[in-house]
C-alpha cells in the first residue's frame, strides 16, 4: 500500500540511490518523466507538482508531511472518460447545477474523490491562486465537496475542472440533495432555538443568583418584585419561543390520540409557567422560571446531539450515491453520446464497456457478459446475464460491452432506494432521547413535590421562612441536567465515535444490548470469508503459473484474474512474471486466448476451451473426484498448445483478522456460531479453522430456517446476528442486533440497526468494545448524578446548604456528566482509537 | 440602587442583540461544517513563494 513519504524521507531515498516521486513519494521512474532534479513516478504527479510548484504553493508537500499519520497517498489512476470536462460549460448542465446566471459571479459544489488530508484542504482552498477567476474555494471534509465561486467572464468551469484535476482529484457535480438540504434546514431551526433558550437560561440563572444572593444582603421590595418580573419575561420568552415545539408535538399527539413524549414535558413546562407567572403577578412564593428555562435548554441540547450524529451516519451514506458512475455513453440520433448519468430516462438505449459500472437499472439487449454484483447480493462470484436479463446500477460490467434499455435511473434505482430506506431508519426517533424527555419531565414533578413537602414540614414544625429557605435550596441544587443528560450525552459521544471508525449505528439502544455478553452468530460468505476468489490448488505443471499471469494480467478486474495474478505474485519470482510478453490476445467471454512465450495458451471455462479446440478428456475426469469433498468455489482450466493441462481450484478466503478476532469475541463472554446457506461440510472446515466447535456451525440452512435458530437463541440470551446476503435479512431482523457488513445487500440494511462500513470481523470488535465503553460511561453519569442528587437535595431538605451555596454547586454536577461522556473509559486502545486507514 | 432600572434594560438589550447576532451566523451557515475548520486552521499565513521548493523544507 502507498503510504505517505515524508520529504525527508525522499532525501534519504535519493541518497540511497532510489528515487521517490517528488509528487507522490511512490518510486519512480527513471524514463521520460523526471526533470533534472526532480522524479516522477508518472506524468500525472509531474503535472500535479509542475502545477503545485509554479504557483509557489510548495509548502503543500511540508503540510502533507506535517500531517503524513493520517494520509495515505495513493496515486489515481487516470482513466480517459474522466479527463473530458467539456460538458461542464454546457448551458443545460448548469442551468441544473449551477446557482446564479451572471457573468460576475456563479456558485457550484463540486464532490471530489481523493481530499485525505489537511493539506489536501489548505491546496484546494488555494485554487484562487491556481486559476485566475475563481473568486473563492471551500473545502468540505466531511462531505468531500468543495464549493466554487467564480467568474464566467475569465474562465470556464472545465479550466476550472481541468485544475483541480490535474492536482490529483476528480471532480464531479453533485445534486444539492432534498434530503441534505433538508437536513440543514432542521440544523439551522435546531441550532436557533437551541442559541435562544441557551441565552435564556443563563441569563435567568444569573437572575435566580442574584434573587437568593438578595436573600442574604436584605434586597430592598421594589428590586425583587423587579427582578422577579425580569427572570418571569426571559422564562416567558424560553417557554414561548424555544419551548414551543415540544408544545407542538404534544398538540398532534393528542390530536391523533397517541402517546408522546413531548406530552409530559409540555404539561410540565406548561403548570410551572402558570404557576410562576401566578407567584409573580402575586408577589409570593417561589418563582420557577430559572429551572423551566434550563430544562428547555437541556431536552432541546439533548435533541440536537442526537440529530447531529444522525445527519454523520446520513452524510456516510451519501457515499453510496458515488458508487453509481457519473456518465453513460447513450444513443442519441444514430451515435453514442456521452450523459451525465441523472439525463437518463427509461427507455433509454445505453452503452456499458467492459469494467464500468452500470449507470442505470435495465435489460440487456444487445451482448453477453458477467457481473459483479457483490454490491447488491453479497455475492462474491460474479454472474453471467444475457440478452433480457437485468442488471442493476451501481453493479460492475466485468468482462464485455453490452447494450442496456434502462428500466429505472436515478432515485429509481435500487441503490438509490436503499439509500433512502437507510435514511428513512435513521429519522426514527431513538428511544435514548424519549428517556431524556421523560425523565426531565418527571424530575421537575419530583423536584416540586419535594420542595412544597420540605417548605410545609419545615413550616408546621419549625417557621415558615426557614421552610421556604430550604424548599428553595432544593429546587436549586436538584438538577435535571445531569440526570437527564447521562445517557443522550454519552450515546451521541459513542455514536460520534462509531461513525468516525465508519460503524454507522442507527439507534442508540444497540450499545446497551451489545455492552453485555450473549450469543452470536455469523454467516458464512462475505463475513467470515473475503467474498473474493483465491487460488486453492494448483493441479498440473508449476511452470505454467507465470504465463497464465501474464496473460490473465491483461484481462483486468475480473475476480478470477485477479486470484491467479495474486497466486502467481506469492509463488513465483518478480522478475519472471516481468520478462514475460503477452502477443495476439483474445477475450471470449468463458475464457481468455494468447501466445505467451512461443506457447498457445488459453484460460477458461472446460466450454470455452473447448471451442477453441483444446482436448479436455483427461483432465476435466481425473482431478473432479479429488475435489468434491472440498470447498470450491469456482475451477478453471489452462490449455497449452491443444492440451489442457492444468486445473485450478478457486475458493473464498477466510478473512486473515477472522481468527483473532474470534478468540477476543469468545474472551469476551460472546458464544460464537455460524449460520450459513453453504454445504455442511464446507462449513465445517471453516468453523474447524477458526476453532470453533462442530456443533456450532450450521450449514445448508434457509432463511427460514435462519430464523428460526435465531429465535430459538434470543428466548435466552442477547442474540447478535451477523451479515451480508438477501439470505440473511429475516434473520438480521429477528435478532435483537442485526449487524450488516460491508458490501452488504439493500434488504440486510433495512433489517440492521447497524452497518459495519469496513469489510471484515475487526470493527465488529470495536464496535462491541465501544458498547461496554459506552455503558460504563452512562452508569457513572447515572451514578454521579443521582449520588448528588440525592445528597444535595436531602442537606438541602435538613438545611445544611443554603441557595447560595445550592447555585454554586448546581453547575458542577453538569459539568461532571460532560467530562465523564468525553473521556474514553478504558477497553479502547490506541489502535482502535485512531481514523481507519482503509 | 435605582440605576437597576436602567442597567436591566440595557442588559436585555445587549443579550438580545447576542442571540441576534448568533441566529444571523446560523442562517448564514457558518456552523454547517464543524469538521473542516479544525484542519484548516493555523494554514493561512504559510508564505508561499516560487523559490521555495521542497528540498528546501527542513
Amino acid at each position: 500500500m502507498a503510504t505517505a513519504i515524508s520529504a525527508r524521507d525522499t532525501n534519504t531515498a535519493s541518497a540511497a540511490g532510489l528515487h521517490r516521486c517528488a509528487h507522490c513519494g511512490l518510486p519512480a521512474t527513471d524514463s521520460g518523466a523526471s526533470d533534472n532534479e526532480h522524479r516522477f513516478c508518472c506524468n500525472g504527479c509531474r503535472t500535479a507538482w509542475e502545477l503545485i510548484h509554479d504557483c509557489g504553493l510548495d509548502a503543500f508537500y511540508r503540510l502533507q508531511d506535517q500531517n503524513s499519520d493520517e494520509s495515505a497517498w495513493s496515486p489515481r489512476q487516470r482513466r480517459d472518460d474522466e479527463t473530458d470536462f467539456e460538458y461542464l460549460d454546457d448551458a443545460g448542465f448548469q442551468e441544473k447545477f449551477v446557482i446564479g446566471n451572471g457573468v460576475e459571479s456563479r456558485r457550484i459544489t463540486l464532490a471530489l474523490e481523493g481530499i485525505h488530508c489537511a493539506a489536501c484542504v489548505w491546496l484546494l482552498e488555494k485554487l484562487p491562486v491556481m486559476a485566475a477567476g475563481v473568486t473563492s474555494a471551500r473545502v468540505n471534509w466531511s462531505r468531500q465537496t468543495i464549493e466554487l465561486d467564480w467568474r464566467p467572464g475569465d474562465v470556464a468551469l472545465s479550466q476550472i475542472a481541468r485544475r483541480i484535476y490535474d492536482l490529483g482529484y476528480t471532480p464531479f457535480p453533485v445534486h444539492a440533495s432534498t434530503t441534505s438540504r433538508l437536513r440543514q434546514e432542521e440544523n439551522r431551526r435546531q441550532l436557533v432555538r437551541l442559541g435562544v433558550a441557551a441565552a435564556c437560561a443563563g441569563n435567568n440563572m444569573l437572575l435566580a443568583a442574584a434573587l437568593y444572593f438578595g436573600m442574604f444582603t436584605q434586597m430592598a421590595a421594589e428590586h425583587l418584585t423587579l427582578f422577579r418580573y425580569y427572570s418571569a419575561l426571559i422564562g416567558l420568552i424560553a417557554v414561548l419561543g424555544p419551548a414551543r415545539v415540544f408544545f407542538r408535538g404534544a398538540w398532534s399527539a393528542i390530536r391523533t390520540r397517541t402517546s408522546h413524549m413531548d406530552l409530559p414535558v409540555s404539561l410540565g413546562l406548561a403548570l410551572g409557567t402558570i404557576q410562576g407567572v401566578y407567584n409573580t403577578l402575586a408577589g409570593v412564593g417561589e418563582v420557577y422560571f430559572d429551572s423551566l428555562s434550563v430544562l428547555v435548554f437541556v431536552l432541546l441540547l439533548g435533541r440536537w446531539l442526537q440529530f447531529r450524529q444522525q445527519g454523520r451516519a446520513a452524510d456516510s451514506l451519501e457515499l453510496l450515491f458515488r458508487m453509481t458512475p457519473r456518465f453513460a455513453k447513450k444513443w442519441i440520433d444514430d451515435r453514442w453520446v456521452r450523459v451525465t448519468t441523472d439525463q437518463l430516462m427509461p427507455g433509454d438505449r445505453v452503452r456499458v464497456l467492459a469494467d464500468e459500472l452500470f449507470p442505470a437499472d435495465g435489460t440487456i439487449v444487445a451482448g453477453k457478459t458477467m457481473v459483479d454484483e457483490s454490491l447488491l447480493s453479497g455475492e462474491s462470484l460474479p454472474s453471467s446475464r444475457a440478452e433480457g436479463e437485468s442488471v442493476a446500477a451501481g453493479t460492475k460490467n466485468l468482462e464485455a460491452a453490452v447494450e442496456i434499455c434502462v428500466d429505472a435511473a436515478g432515485a429509481d434505482t435500487r441503490i438509490q432506494r436503499l439509500v433512502g430506506l437507510v435514511e428513512q431508519a435513521g429519522q426514527q426517533r431513538s428511544r435514548i432521547v424519549q428517556w431524556a424527555d421523560r425523565i426531565g419531565a418527571w424530575f421537575v414533578a419530583i423536584a416540586i413535590g419535594l420542595a412544597s413537602i420540605v417548605a410545609i414540614y419545615w413550616g408546621i414544625f419549625d417557621d415558615w421562612s426557614v421552610g421556604l429557605d430550604r424548599s428553595i435550596a432544593l429546587l436549586i441544587v436538584a438538577c435535571p441536567c445531569a440526570l437527564a443528560l447521562a445517557t443522550p450525552l454519552a450515546v451521541s459521544v459513542a455514536l460520534g465515535r462509531a461513525a468516525r471508525r465508519r460503524l454507522m449505528v442507527k439507534d442508540g439502544d444497540v450499545f446497551e444490548r451489545l455492552a453485555g455478553r450473549g450469543r452470536l452468530w455469523l454467516d458464512k460468505t462475505g463475513t467470515i470469508t473475503e467474498g473474493r476468489l483465491e487460488v486453492r490448488n494448483w493441479f498440473g505443471d508449476s511452470a505454467w503459473i507465470a504465463p497464465v499471469a501474464a496473460l490473465e494480467k491483461l484481462v483486468g478486474s475480473h475476480p478470477v484474474a485477479t486470484a491467479l495474478v495474486d497466486y502467481a505474485k506469492r509463488e513465483v519470482a518478480d522478475h519472471q512474471l516481468e520478462t514475460l510478453t503477452v502477443q495476439d490476445f483474445r477475450r471470449s467471454s468463458n475464457g481468455v486466448r494468447g501466445r505467451v512465450d512461443g506457447h498457445d495458451l488459453a484460460v477458461g471455462t472446460i466450454a470455452a476451451l473447448d471451442d477453441w479446440g483444446f482436448d479436455v478428456g483427461d483432465v476435466a475426469s481425473s482431478t473432479t473426484e479429488a475435489l468434491t469433498n472440498d470447498e470450491i468455489g469456482m475451477r478453471c482450466y489452462v490449455g497449452v498448445d491443444g492440451r489442457v493441462v492444468v486445473h485450478v481450484q478457486l475458493a473464498d478466503r477466510i478473512r486473515p483478522d477472522a481468527t483473532p478476532t474470534i478468540g477476543q469475541l469468545k474472551r469476551l463472554g460472546w458464544k460464537i456460531g455460524i449460520l450459513s446457506g453453504d454445504r455442511q461440510e464446507v462449513v465445517s472446515n471453516v468453523g474447524r479453522e477458526l476453532g470453533l466447535d462442530e456443533s456450532e456451525c450450521h450449514g445448508e440452512l434457509s432463511p427460514e430456517e435462519k430464523v428460526e435458530w435465531v429465535r430459538r437463541s434470543s428466548q435466552n440470551e442477547t442474540t447478535v446476528v451477523v451479515g451480508d446476503g438477501v439470505n440473511d435479512s429475516a434473520a438480521l431482523a429477528a435478532a435483537d442486533v442485526g449487524i450488516a457488513v460491508k458490501s452488504g445487500a439493500e434488504a440486510s440494511l433495512e433489517a440492521a440497526p447497524v452497518y459495519l462500513g469496513q469489510p471484515g470481523l475487526t470493527p465488529l470488535l470495536s464496535l462491541l468494545k465501544l458498547a461496554r465503553s459506552t455503558r460504563r460511561t452512562i452508569v457513572a453519569n447515572l451514578t454521579v448524578s443521582l449520588l448528588y442528587n440525592v445528597v444535595a437535595a436531602s442537606s438541602a431538605a435538613v438545611g445544611w446548604i443554603n441557595p447560595l451555596v445550592a447555585a454554586i454547586i448546581m453547575p458542577i454536577s453538569s459539568l461532571t456528566v460532560v467530562g465523564i461522556s468525553l473521556l474514553p473509559l478504558g477497553e479502547i486502545d490506541r489502535a482502535d482509537t485512531d481514523e481507519p486507514n482503509a | 440602587m435605582s440605576f437597576l432600572y436602567i442597567a436591566l434594560p440595557v442588559s436585555f438589550v445587549l443579550a438580545v442583540l447576542a442571540v441576534l447576532a448568533f441566529i444571523h451566523q446560523v442562517r448564514d451557515g457558518q456552523y454547517d461544517d464543524l469538521d473542516t475548520p479544525p484542519r484548516r486552521i493555523l494554514f493561512d499565513d504559510v508564505e508561499h513563494s516560487p523559490e521555495d521548493a521542497p528540498e528546501n523544507s527542513e
